[in-house]
């Protein structure tokens, strides 16, 4: 079966339906205008691009291409993560991109390798889009972890002092926030898990069911998938967490202010 | 082994572009019972900041135990130490939780508490607390004093009260300083306290004035 191609002008005029959101956000002023278009734009820009990429990915199917495009996946959102969480690039990007690229690591070898096992391994067709579909989901993990981690410990300085004091190591003094911060993170995945299937139905199973796939196959791989999120986003949230820190405190047991370098968008 | 614990010499302190105090000297000995007092502003709680190595002088040296504050030396003192703040963070649900927390370090593990000296320091510092009772409905009176039942059951040898008992009437203020002077003088404790209050500054053996920079001694 073929997937039905929708015409430029189809597409187009979906657009227009934008005017909708656009109007409320008029009504309300809520500022938003600006962002929302911005936002289109760039996806629209991106999304060209990858697509023109892809084709040229696709068609080349070079391991090193692969993994080099994986790479710069796991910059980028690394970076993205961090000036999100409103810290700073300089002193945090080495702990989160070295989290991010383990997690990674750890479940996309058994995805590819043991469970889907495309031909060549390394097919861009499958490598590609999964690895896609795991940082996406990793990216607002680990943001909303990253993000109230460190403002809790920027408020709480007198509890972490209080537990210096008391002989605490840096992740014995840190714990109830990093407990925290991990859960604030897993819990929207572990809803959407609990709840897939009956009020939605994801983008996995979606894009399967129009390329053509039979709804077991469909089935199959958005179970996969899904396993893969929630064990790479816990993965990648816990170690995000652990790694960065020995880059917040001096030597002296305070939080470093120069972490809080960027502003929060 | 010295018997000193800590040495300020010659220590000047700039914060925000602020001096807070210059050429600042201070010994603090094993057993001591010092409450450092002055002013608001006068940087009382700064110079417990500087003993608890988490600010350095811009000038001068502080010692603990004769040694400069380097990470080993930072790690023996503060386990060596037991502070309590003006406005403790519990982060707790209850009462035993906040008083067990700091038992979960595992340099602390050893001294894990029985039930029955947790119920000894609760009478003692007249606390009618169980431990399943709420932290949020406690209040700022009682959290100071149960910050202090936690400091006392960590059996430390330093004790730093930073305003401690701002939150106590003079009876309860009473009870407690009569308490850390018992124990400064039977088991040999320093005891660190930085207050406003009159009759506890008037009661101290050794008080030290901020801005003013002279010790005095011998009082009872």
């Amino acid at each position: 079966m073929i997937t039905t191609d929708i015409s430029l002008e189809r597409l187009l005029f979906f657009y227009l339906l934008l005017l909708v959101p656009l109007g409320f956000m008029y009504y309300l002023k809520a500022g938003l205008i600006r962002k929302l278009v911005l936002a289109v734009f760039r996806m629209t820009l991106q999304l060209f691009l990858v697509g023109l990429y892809l084709g040229h990915l696709f068609s080349y199917n070079s391991i090193w291409l692969n993994i080099g495009w994986i790479a710069v996946m796991l910059v980028v959102a690394s970076g993205h993560i961090i000036r999100s969480a409103g810290v700073s690039w300089r002193i945090l990007v080495t702990p989160v991109l070295a989290a991010l690229t383990l997690a990674m690591a750890v479940v996309l070898t058994p995805l590819i390798i043991y469970a889907v096992a495309p031909v060549p391994l390394y097919d861009a067709r499958y490598l590609i889009p999964m690895s896609g579909m795991l940082l996406g989901n990793f990216l607002s993990m680990n943001i909303i972890s990253l993000r109230y981690f460190t403002s809790e410990l920027r408020s709480n300085r007198q509890y972490l002092q209080s537990a210096f004091c008391s002989g605490a190591t840096v992740a014995e003094a840190v714990r109830p926030f990093y407990r925290e911060a991990f859960v604030r993170a897993l819990t929207p995945i572990i809803t959407t898990t609990g709840t897939m299937g009956l009020i939605s139905l994801p983008g996995m199973l979606t894009g399967q069911l129009l390329g053509g796939s039979l709804p077991t196959v469909a089935i199959k791989y958005q179970l996969i998938i899904i396993l893969a999120i929630v064990v790479a986003g816990a993965i990648s949230v816990f170690m995000t967490l652990r790694f960065i820190l020995c880059r917040l405190f001096t030597v002296y047991g305070n939080l470093r202010e120069d972490i809080f370098g960027t502003k929060v968008r | 082994m010295t018997d000193n614990v800590f040495c300020l010499a010659g220590c000047s302190l700039l914060l925000g572009g602020k001096r807070l105090f210059s050429a600042l000297n201070l010994k603090i000995d094993k057993g001591d019972f010092i409450t450092i007092h002055g002013r608001s502003g006068s940087g009382k709680s700064t110079l417990i900041q500087l003993l608890l190595g988490f600010l350095q002088p811009t000038e001068g040296r502080v010692l603990f135990r004769g040694e400069e504050y380097e990470r080993k030396v930072l790690a023996q003192l503060r386990a060596t130490v037991a502070v309590v703040f003006q406005e403790p963070v519990l982060l707790a649900e209850t009462v035993e939780e906040a008083i067990l927390q700091p038992f979960g370090f595992r340099c602390n593990r050893e001294l894990y508490p029985e039930r029955s000296d947790i119920r000894f320091w609760l009478e003692k510092l007249e606390l009618e607390l169980t431990p399943d009772t709420a932290v949020a409905t406690i209040s700022g009176g009682e959290k100071q004093r149960l910050a202090l039942v936690r400091a006392l059951l960590l059996k430390r040898d330093i004790l730093i009260l930073d305003e401690a008992t701002s939150a106590l009437d003079s009876a309860q203020r009473e009870l407690v300083f009569k308490l850390v002077a018992q124990l400064s003088a039977d088991k040999g404790m320093t005891v660190i306290s930085v207050s406003h209050d009159p009759s506890w500054i008037a009661a101290s053996e050794r008080t030290f004035e901020m801005g003013v920079a002279a010790v005095r001694e011998g009082r009872e």
